[in-house]
């Protein structure tokens, strides 16, 4: 068992959200001194050093995001949280969140104290209303403490923080419809160029980070961006937080290093196949990446790793099937979410998630045509040319699932039944 | 100018300017990219992704599929329309756009001007795959002018983006998500913004159409049409009428490029309707017998000699018209020529109108101000509306001046009563209307003193001034202020600098105010009044111009009548009861005539009539020609020059004559100076303790379109707006009733209003033909 960072104060059996008094007692808010005794510019350097990469699931490297933050701005500059964490199979903010909020907020303090960002807001999903309410209890308890509010322990650096519920969409967790969202705005995404960095919350500066990435931050400042980097294999920065769920005998969430092999994830941790059938495929990064098959079991799990293996690490939290799991069946379970969250903007994705959806449902129900595989092959094409991120988010696992189990779809429309699911 | 570009499209080099919308720049040369959601208005979306073109930046990058509304052209571009993978996405668009459109087509009202239809054969999508079912929605109730239509939705956002973003509406909006996308109100109801029946011209399918089209419908290319000019304010929008058999079916913008370049108001869509059932007495009658044309057009020009003769030359009065062309008022004063009588032509309803108009036209035309265009009012950062309200007054200011404020522009009100873009005022001025020249005087004051301590509710005002770099006035010259037109004048010529221009535009009553303003001829209402009421004058003609109004009133009317020996109505739209003239010659009316007309600007406009197979085919202007020709003056309809009748430069004569409706119009060079009027006007309103203000209500005020039936619709109650204190001080209480000031005969409901200035009693304006067909709440 490696070391365990984020996890540290938080015991799976008593499961009670960290107090002040312990998370201090337990070497918190060091981090925040340390950044506070230094120039923003330095706690920014010192992030860029530790290689951290956003775990919100794209990767981009931490620092480099921060660095396009204008340090001369005159107006109000914001910093928000993103826990909106609706991708399907992912638990892994909920945990931080409901476990240890004051490392979140110590995070956002360092992070704030970096851009010298004034204003933040977490925005967190309906669902996680006892996490905010979590949440809520230790903002008030860090403004008790001097840990946030005006002045922050003396420093002269003042930072607000407060919760946001969300009304609940999948789509308020692409970064910039949660800046519509959060303004009140129907949660469409805005078009980039300009990045949230240059105009983000109401036309301001804007830094938005996922609450991993964030619950990070107080560990690089108070052990080094060098011990940090350590804390992974081959190479890679810190650690991960590694979910599993499905066709596994112990599902659940670990602490692992960046770049943990998928096979030891699956096998020493989430114990292995929980049916008498072997694994068939696994999404790696949760929903939206592309499908792995067992030959590539063997992948570490790692930004670089993934993406070279033709997928990508996303949140780490994977999703198992087995031989007993039809494809077919699966696909259209992936596909009716993506239907029902489509915001509705353009059309490829607004009209081209239902169609697909339908499509893959009548082959399930054996109501096949084979002209449905030149539809699907049409769709899963232009789905890649939508206004944002979220529908080449739902391509990854669709084309993927035609590409690899296609004979699972053709045997559904010759048959007209299913003879896989069990 | 902005620097050109050389870029390549399908394989053709074309020089461009640098950081152009690429669609946009396809669109000009002529390459038909499909798109929907983008719009030279409003810009791009994004959202329904059928503009792509695969895009690189140069010959050795490789392309990539963009969405050309998205992308701004840059040195070296290759982009390709034409290339397969784009080709096919396009097709894959409109796929899904057809996956739950209906396919109606064939009885559909958009049908002949879709968009969609358009877009799916250019996109080349010919077979429906899909065979599963289309969502269906309900529709909505939005009131008397459009009709929903909501199965046909693409979801491409112009809706919403025009009526919220655009015209800064809040009652129409988006509703759901998905594929479940619904664009509509929260609930049925009229649409509360005057530019609403601009949804009809966005909207690139049959979700917003024309209701009033559509219940007697006509496929659009059997439409006649001609290039008119609105005729319901001073604006002089560049309208498309279209008409077929014997009716007018609608109306549409036709884009002027420094006018209205996209959209119109509803009153100028809707309000022409009118011209379908006016006038009802479609024959002349002589002492209210029906005669043919020629014989009432005889019997006119014996009578009005043999009076002449008689009485001698001053022995007629004439009533003009502001909202007829100038070749009718030209005419009705060549008619005073053929009689060799002296032109006494009024052309006001009262003494402070023409004061106020007078002077506000010759500072215009004059060039002693600098006017704006509408598209230049967009760009200004400063805007003052003074004394008047821009929705009901001069819509289309409205619509500007929300484009100035959506950027950023400083925007101030000084107004009796709140309009409805008092919303977006950093500060309003609530004065008595009695109180207007003087609230402007003390901001001259305070600019010319800077070191004068400032009234802090001009403070804001006179700060914002000082640091504009594009200041605009919009004064109104409709309620008769004499003093706040040379206030306001004074004010924009002290805050004229020479690095910094200030913009001035005064609005009027009617369509060709500016025009009649010019007339030579012009005599004041009240000493026409004294003429007739004292039996000076034995014969009255009126063209365009309703004798109830001058009069004050039907009854008053009546009486003056009758001591005349001879009257005589030229009218388009029922005036008095016709047996009360001695002859009525009903005329073709407007956007079935021709006729010059001047705008806010001074530009004169060539207005184009329809021709329809209706009853009458001649206009007021043809009457009176008839009338010259009958008395045997042909020869002065030769010779007429436009600087004869009005104040205009000689040198105008042949471009006014040579004017068409293609033009674009031409700036006339009015040869009033307003010196001399400013020197004649006379102070303004007497002080009283309670004051009438005139509410100039979008729908219902303005005299032509008031007559059309969806226009009468959305006209509000009559009633009497108080403001809450004074009637508490002078216990009246709400749903009373009180004497109309001015016109005691007539008793309106009081309702408060606490945005109205104390002092004043708000009195919807309404037009005396209309005022007995206008729901009024009289008591006896």
């Amino acid at each position: 068992m490696s070391e365990k960072v984020l996890l540290k104060n938080i015991d799976p059996k008593n499961p009670q959200p960290v107090t002040f008094e312990q998370y201090v007692k337990n070497g918190g808010y060091e981090g925040a001194r340390i950044a506070l005794s230094k120039t923003p510019l330095e706690v920014q350097q010192i992030v860029k050093d530790s290689g951290l990469r956003g775990r919100g699931g794209a990767g981009f490297p931490t620092g480099l995001k921060w660095s396009f933050v204008p340090m001369d701005y005159q107006g109000q500059k914001y910093l928000i949280c993103n826990c909106d964490e609706m991708e399907p199979g992912t638990f892994k903010d909920r945990a931080l969140v409901y476990g240890d909020p004051h490392q979140l907020i110590e995070g956002m303090l360092i992070a704030a104290y970096a851009m010298q960002m004034t204003k933040g807001f977490i925005f967190i999903r309906y669902e996680y209303k006892k996490g905010a309410e979590i949440l809520d209890r230790a903002i008030a308890e860090a403004e008790q403490h001097g840990w946030l509010g005006k002045n922050i322990q003396g420093s002269g650096f003042d930072f607000h923080l407060e919760t946001h519920l969300s009304a609940g969409r999948y789509i308020c967790g692409e970064e910039t419809a949660l800046l519509n969202s959060l303004e009140g705005k129907r949660a469409n995404p805005r078009s980039k160029p300009p990045f949230p960095q240059i105009r983000g919350f109401l036309g301001q500066p804007t830094i938005v980070n996922n609450v991993e990435t964030l619950c990070n931050i107080p560990h690089i400042l108070a052990k080094g961006p060098e011990w940090y980097k350590k804390l992974g294999l081959n190479g890679n920065a810190g650690t991960k937080l590694m979910g599993a769920s499905g066709r596994v005998k112990t599902p659940g969430l670990w602490e692992l290093p960046m770049g943990t092999p998928l096979s030891v994830l699956l096998n020493e941790y989430a114990g292995g196949p929980s049916r008498e059938f072997p694994f068939k495929a696994v999404i790696p990064g949760a929903l939206s990446t592309p499908i792995f098959t067992p030959e590539q079991f063997d992948t570490p799990m790692d930004f670089d790793s993934v993406a070279k293996a033709g997928s990508r690490l996303g949140t780490a939290c994977v999703i198992v099937f087995d031989e007993g799991d039809c494809m077919v069946a699966a696909t259209a379970n992936i596909m009716k979410f993506y239907a029902r969250e489509s915001c509705g903007f353009c059309t490829p994705c607004r009209e081209g998630m239902q169609w697909i959806y339908d499509t893959v449902c009548a082959i399930r129900d054996g109501q096949g045509q084979p002209s449905d595989m030149q539809v699907l092959d049409d769709l899963s094409r232009h789905i890649a040319h939508t206004f944002c991120a979220f529908a080449p988010g739902a391509q990854d696992p669709f084309l993927s699932a035609i590409t690899k189990f296609r004979h699972e779809f053709e045997e559904h429309i010759a048959k007209r039944t299913c003879s896989i699911a069990k | 100018m902005s620097e050109l570009v050389k870029i390549s499209i399908d394989g053709q080099e074309y020089q461009v300017p640098a950081g152009a919308n690429l669609l946009q720049v396809c669109l000009d040369l002529g390459l038909m990219v499909p798109h929907f959601c983008y719009h030279e208005a409003l810009g791009p979306a994004g959202s329904c992704r059928l503009c792509a073109a695969m895009v690189a930046p140069s010959a050795e990058k490789p392309a990539q599929l963009v969405m050309t509304c998205m992308t701004k052209v840059s040195e070296g571009m290759v982009v390709k329309i034409q290339d397969p993978y784009a080709k096919d996405f396009r097709r894959g668009v409109i796929e899904y756009l057809m996956l739950n459109h209906p396919h109606d087509c064939p009885v559909c009202d958009e049908g002949g001007e879709c968009m969609l239809q358009d877009m799916t054969v250019l996109s080349e999508h010919i077979h429906r795959r899909s065979r599963f079912p289309k969502r269906t929605w309900r529709n909505q109730y939005l009131g008397p002018l459009i009709h929903h239509e909501m199965n046909r939705c693409i979801t491409c956002y112009r809706c919403v983006r025009f009526y919220r973003e655009y015209a800064l509406g809040k009652d129409l909006g988006v509703f759901g998500s998905r594929d479940r996308v619904y664009f509509g109100r929260v609930k049925d109801g009229v649409l509360e913004s005057e530019f609403a029946g601009n949804l009809v011209d966005v909207c690139p399918t049959g979700v917003f159409t024309n209701k009033r089209f559509r219940e007697v419908y006509s496929r659009p290319w059997d439409l006649h049409t001609a290039r008119a000019i609105c005729v319901h304010c001073s604006i002089g929008c560049n309208l498309l009428p279209g008409g077929r058999h014997r009716t007018l079916r609608r109306i549409k913008p036709h884009p002027h490029k420094e006018l209205n370049r996209f959209f119109i108001c509803d009153r100028g869509r809707y309000g022409g309707e009118y011209v379908n059932l006016y006038p009802r007495q479609t024959r002349p009658t002589i002492a209210g017998t029906e005669v043919g044309f020629r014989e009432a057009i005889h019997h006119a020009a014996t009578q009005l000699r043999g009076i002449v003769e008689q009485h001698g030359t001053k022995a007629i009065v004439a009533l003009g018209s502001s909202r007829a062309s100038l070749e009718t008022n030209a005419a009705l004063n060549l008619l005073f020529k053929a009689l060799g009588a002296e032109p006494q032509i009024v052309y006001y309803d009262s003494d402070e109108e023409y004061a106020a108009v007078r002077l506000a036209a010759s500072l215009t035309t004059s060039r002693a101000i600098t006017v704006p265009t509408l598209v230049e009012m967009e760009k200004c950062d400063f805007v003052l509306s003074i004394g008047g309200d821009l929705t009901g007054e001069a819509p289309m200011f409205d619509l500007s001046v929300r484009q100035a404020i959506r950027a950023g522009a400083a925007f101030f009100v000084i107004s009796p009563r709140a309009g409805k873009l008092d919303e977006f005022a950093r500060s309003v001025l609530r004065v008595r209307p009695d109180a207007l020249a003087q609230a402007v005087e003390k901001i001259l004051q305070a600019l010319s003193n800077p070191a004068e301590t400032i009234a802090p509710e001009i403070a804001d005002i006179v700060q914002a001034l000082r640091s504009a770099k594009k200041p605009l006035f919009l004064c109104s010259a409709i309620h008769g202020d004499v003093a706040l037109i040379k206030a306001t004048y004074d004010l924009a010529k002290a805050a004229h600098q020479e690095n910094r221009p200030c913009f001035l535009a005064y609005y009027y009553p009617a369509a060709n105010s500016v025009g009649v303003a010019l007339a030579n001829d012009s005599l004041e209402p009240t000493k026409a009044l004294d003429l007739l009421r004292t039996g000076t004058a034995k014969a009255v003609i009126a063209v365009e111009h309703d004798l109830a109004t001058f009069f004050g009133n039907l009854e008053n009317a009546k009486g003056i009548l009758e001591k005349c020996a001879f009257s005589m109505i030229v009218s388009s739209v029922d005036s008095i009861p016709p047996d009360m003239a001695t002859v009525w010659l009903p005329a073709s009316p407007h956007y079935l005539t021709s006729g010059k007309f001047v705008n806010y600007e001074g530009r004169v406009q060539h207005s184009e009539g329809l021709s329809l197979a209706t009853p009458l085919t001649d206009g007021p202007a043809d009457l009176l020609l008839s009338l010259i020709e009958d008395l045997g003056k042909s020869a002065l309809l030769e010779q007429a020059q436009y600087s004869d009748i009005f104040a205009v430069a000689a040198e105008q004569n042949v471009e006014l004559d040579e004017l068409t409706a293609k033009d674009g119009g031409i700036f006339i060079r009015g040869q009033l100076r307003p010196t001399d009027l400013m020197r004649d006007s006379s102070p303004s309103l007497p002080k009283r303790e309670m004051i009438r203000w005139d509410i100039i209500q979008t729908f219902g005020s303005e005299e032509l379109s008031a007559l059309a039936p969806p226009i009468a619709e959305l006209a509000a109650p009559a009633r009497i707006e108080m403001h809450p204190d004074d009637m508490a001080q002078q216990n009246i209480a709400e749903g009373d009733f009180v004497p109309v000031p001015d016109t005691p005969s007539m008793k309106l409901k009081v309702v408060p209003n606490p945005n109205l200035a104390r002092g004043t009693f708000a009195v919807p304006r309404l037009p005396a033909h209309v005022a007995s067909q206008v729901p009024v709440e009289v008591q006896a």
